[in-house]
């Protein structure tokens, strides 16, 4: 074995690989400040008294699943009925929790059953009742009872069940800041072209203090775990995201929270119930439909944080997470494999779900391979430690880059997180998550390849702690 | 004696005139910016009036009258918001409020109004 | 250069690539440490400017509340908090954007005053340079605060702005010539070329609620080129119900674009014309779902059981969602 030649191809091919995911770096954090900085000028100063007395803004269905979520399923719903929108109704469903879920719906809204006809576009799991309430405070209130299915098949009951044309998909525990729906609406009014769906920032709620579904101050986590997060969804949502939106490649409308165009998702067919990816696949599967109908459409997004959730605080359930939304991403690429490269598809074949596959999917594997045979040139005493010592600086080095760049659009866009002392946490966060948290991430995206391959499609218990943390007053 | 007046209100530029020209018209102001703050406040204090808005946060304002019905039904409300929709209103009324103030609003109204549904009691 | 190639590729003993990424990794340190000065710059300078603008608004309204409802506040106040509170192009914009607050949740008396104070402060000198910006966020603002503050300007600029290229800056203007205009606040939609978007039409609504003047014959621009626009306008005469338009929107209710005959049809339940069934009854065949709902709506609502019963057929066919629909309108009628 030529030793030399080894190294070196090995050498072009990381140099080759490292210019585009740098290219890639730099137009993302081009086009995404040119984005910030837009959307911040277009906040003029409007009418929130006109928007909020218009009966001429559109209605909302909200539709949040609910599963096994007695703890905390009442005073979440209670936090989205105070919700700043002139009209929407709120359809809580309920899939087939084995705990109290239902009763304690029941009770605090009560809840009736009714029993008008109603037509399901999309099959989903049985119905076994839906309810609503009595009390004229609660008159937009929804519970749908159902045989548990997954997410996917009870947001369809939750799409067959509602009244709007436009639907608000959310998780139930997620923390909305007031104007969240007002600003989310907002591209389905101001766009010529259709929007098929549009979505936010979603923020970090672990440590924030919360009261009565609200975030009433945003304080950084004190586990590790949690700030790595944030800082992966900071690189995501301010750097990714703002990028493809800016190109119009946005593949992805966050489960959290992200609203649709009701009559597009019926005739897209739906969420799909096969996948663990559903959010993924059913934006693609909309954007698909558009192109080939060759209707001009597009997909809003808004720079603005609009939505807090709970992140996983434990390896484990971080590492389950993680091997789930893996398994998404390569099914959904794999149903949408006629995408790949299709010049048909515009931005979503040629840049979108290319780039899906290679750095996304691919990157941890190609990392997994990398890490192997450095270990294999160890082993034949091959190893020569600068040179393996350098390439792991340059790419130590590019990842704290990205995290302090995505740190920086914080800093510029809404600096949430307030005190000094919380960015200095962060900067540091920065240098020691390519070593301990990077890693782990990566071997949670292999594990995803491997279940999947072998047959594995279940989403695994997610255990929340219901935002628990120890400033919470009970009003 | 001066009356006192409970106004719960989150927008911060109107929050500050009613609390200005309220206590020039010689009343005793007293403010809570969302619902729970409110309902707090109402707990440890007596009240001649309460003026509310009806979209807070935490709280619906109508959980709020209810309350204020419930547990001194004789203090009157006057209603200061942004909706124009009749059922809201009407709703409102039927809540027993005295009174119901639509966005924009003038300030020498709202101090002749809350003049008369002070001097009702 | 020269010297850069030359040393990465044969300085002594280390491989080539050994140097190359010895020397990315001090450029990738180099900006991060930039970065981190560059946030901490940041977060100073805005902490600053947020403590400047807080003091200001403090002050700000202090003296508007002052000026509004002190009987005792002086004249010569004004002119003094003009020349030391508002110079600086913050303390001019803050300002602006707190009296447009007050305009907006004030009427009557207090706003006209607030109107007059916003003239003393010579805050519409901003406003007029605004407009004039080639910064599009600069012309939308500008636009928004003259037409809150009712201040007339040239008609041919009005109209350029009208149609600008930007939709923020249209929106603006169009609101300026609803709010500003004595008696026809809608003639703007004849010169207007683009689309009307939804949330300009939201703010015509409002515009139109707070409007004095008689409330204009929608049916002027049912023949607009912009569908948009004709839709708009059917959803208007039945919001003001302008009974004598009815006959003029009929024609819609066979027209090729959906929207428009979604429209048209809605006009006809909410204004409570039966005649229109029996044309909706022809044309139901070959309607998709979307419109055969908006019929049965119609007819449950303005129509007769005869006339529901016309379209039993679909109870035999395999269209399960407007089976549904007949049913749920039968179960009205036999109530």
């Amino acid at each position: 074995m030529n030793y030399e030649l080894l190294v070196d191809i090995a050498s072009w091919l990381f140099l080759i690989y490292a210019c585009v995911i740098s290219s890639g770096y730099l137009f993302a954090a081009v086009f995404s400040f040119l984005e910030i900085k837009k959307y911040k000028r277009e906040n003029i100063p409007t009418d929130d008294v006109t928007l909020l007395q218009s009966t001429s803004l559109p209605p909302v269905s909200v539709l949040a699943p609910a599963y096994n979520e007695e703890a905390n399923v009442v005073e979440n719903v209670k936090s989205l009925l105070t919700v700043n929108y002139p009209s929407y109704e709120i359809v809580v469903i309920n899939d087939g929790s084995k705990d109290n879920t239902l009763q304690r719906l029941i009770d605090t809204f009560d809840l009736v059953k009714d029993e008008s006809l109603r037509y399901n576009s999309i099959p989903t799991q049985e119905i076994r009742g839906v309810y609503m309430s009595t009390h004229k405070a609660y008159k937009n209130l929804t519970v749908i009872d159902k045989a548990n299915g997954g997410k996917a098949d009870a947001l369809n009951a939750g799409i067959n069940n509602c009244k709007h044309d436009l639907i608000c998909c959310i998780d139930v525990d997620c923390i909305l800041e007031d104007d969240a729906l007002l600003k989310l609406v907002s591209p389905f009014l101001n766009n010529e072209k259709t929007v098929i769906a549009s979505g936010g920032i979603i923020r970090v709620a672990n440590s924030c203090i919360i009261e009565d579904g609200r975030i009433i101050e945003v304080r950084l986590p004190d586990k590790f775990l949690a700030r790595a997060q944030i800082l992966e969804y900071f690189r995501a949502f301010l750097m990714g995201r703002m990028a493809w939106s800016r190109l119009d490649g946005l593949l992805l409308i966050s489960g959290a929270f992200g609203m649709f165009n009701k009559k597009i998702a019926i005739e897209a067919g739906g969420y799909n119930t096969k996948t663990v990816g559903e959010d993924m696949e059913l934006l693609v599967r909309m954007r698909r439909m558009m192109r080939e109908k060759k209707e001009p459409y597009t997909v809003g997004f808004i720079p603005d944080p609009l939505c807090w959730t709970e992140v996983p605080q434990q390896w484990k359930v971080l590492h389950r997470q993680r091997n789930r939304w893996t398994r998404g991403t390569m099914e959904t690429l794999w149903i949408h494999r006629k995408m790949l490269f299709n010049p048909r598809f515009k931005v979503l074949g040629m840049l979108s779900t290319p780039y899906w596959m290679f750095f996304e999917w691919l990157a941890p594997i190609i990392e997994f391979f990398g890490v192997l045979f450095i270990i294999l040139l160890y082993a034949l005493g091959r190893l020569d430690w600068t040179i393996f010592l350098s390439f792991f600086a340059v790419v130590y080095f590019f990842s704290v880059l990205y995290s302090i760049t995505a740190i920086f659009f914080e800093e510029y866009s809404f600096q949430q997180y307030k005190k000094p002392k919380y960015i200095f946490r962060l900067v540091g966060t920065a240098f020691a998550e390519p070593l301990l948290y990077h890693p782990f991430v990566m071997w949670a995206a292999i594990k995803g390849n491997i279940d999947l391959i072998r047959g594995k499609n279940s989403w695994g218990t997610m255990s929340r702690t219901g935002l628990a943390n120890p400033q919470k007053k009970q009003v | 004696m001066k009356k006192k007046i409970l106004v719960v209100e989150d927008n911060p530029m109107v929050v500050k005139s009613l609390e200005f020209k309220l206590n020039k018209d010689g009343y005793e102001v007293v403010v809570a910016v969302d619902g729970r703050v409110a309902l707090d406040t109402l707990k440890n204090n007596n009240f001649d009036l309460v003026i509310t808005d009806l979209m807070l946060p935490f709280i619906t304002g109508s959980q709020l009258i209810e309350h204020i019905k419930k547990e001194t039904p004789t203090t009157p409300i006057i209603v200061l918001s942004t909706a124009t929709q009749e059922d809201i209103i009407m709703d409102a009324f039927t809540m027993g409020v005295d009174d119901f103030i639509t966005k924009p609003f003038s300030p020498n109204e709202l101090s002749l109004r809350v003049k008369r549904s002070l001097g009702k009691t | 250069m020269e010297k850069l190639y030359d040393y990465i590729y044969y300085n002594s003993g280390l491989e080539w690539i050994v140097n190359l990424n010895i020397l990315i990794s001090l450029l990738f340190l180099l900006l991060i440490l930039l970065l981190i000065l560059f946030i901490l710059y940041l977060r100073v300078y805005k902490n600053l400017r947020n403590i400047k603008k807080a003091e200001h608004i403090e002050k700000l309204t202090d003296f508007i509340n002052g000026y509004l409802f002190d009987t005792e506040f002086e004249e010569a106040g004004i002119e003094e908090f003009r020349v030391n509170h508002v110079r600086s192009k913050l303390q001019k914009k803050v300002t602006t954007k707190e009296i447009l607050v007050y305009s907006q949740n004030f009427k009557g008396e207090a706003n006209a005053s607030i109107k007059k104070l916003f003239f003393r402060l010579e805050l519409d000198n901003l406003a007029f340079k605004e407009i004039a910006s080639r910064k599009w966020y600069l012309r939308a603002r500008g636009m928004h605060t003259i037409s809150n503050m009712g201040i007339k300007i040239q008609e041919s600029t009005a109209v350029r702005l009208l149609n600008d290229k930007k939709v923020e800056v249209r929106l603006q203007s169009l609101l300026y010539f609803i709010k500003l205009s004595q008696k026809y606040p809608l003639n703007f939609l004849y010169r207007l070329e683009e689309p009307l978007t939804i949330w300009q039409q939201i703010h015509i609504e409002d515009a139109l609620k707070s409007y004095k003047e008689e409330i204009p014959d929608f049916s002027k621009w049912l023949n607009h080129k912009q569908p948009t626009v004709i839709g708009f306008c059917i959803k208007q005469i039945s919001a003001f119900n302008q009974y004598e338009n009815v006959e003029k929107v009929v024609p819609f209710l066979e027209h090729p674009e959906e929207r428009l005959k979604k429209e048209a049809i809605r006009c006809m339940r909410k204004m409570g014309n039966n005649d229109s069934v029996d044309i909706v009854l022809t044309i139901f065949a070959s309607e998709n779902n979307t419109i055969k709902k908006e019929i049965i709506k119609l007819i449950k609502e303005v129509g007769s059981y005869n006339q529901l019963q016309a379209l039993s057929y679909e109870l035999k066919g395999d269209n399960e969602e407007i089976k549904i629909e007949y049913l749920k309108a039968e179960e009205h009628f036999l109530k």
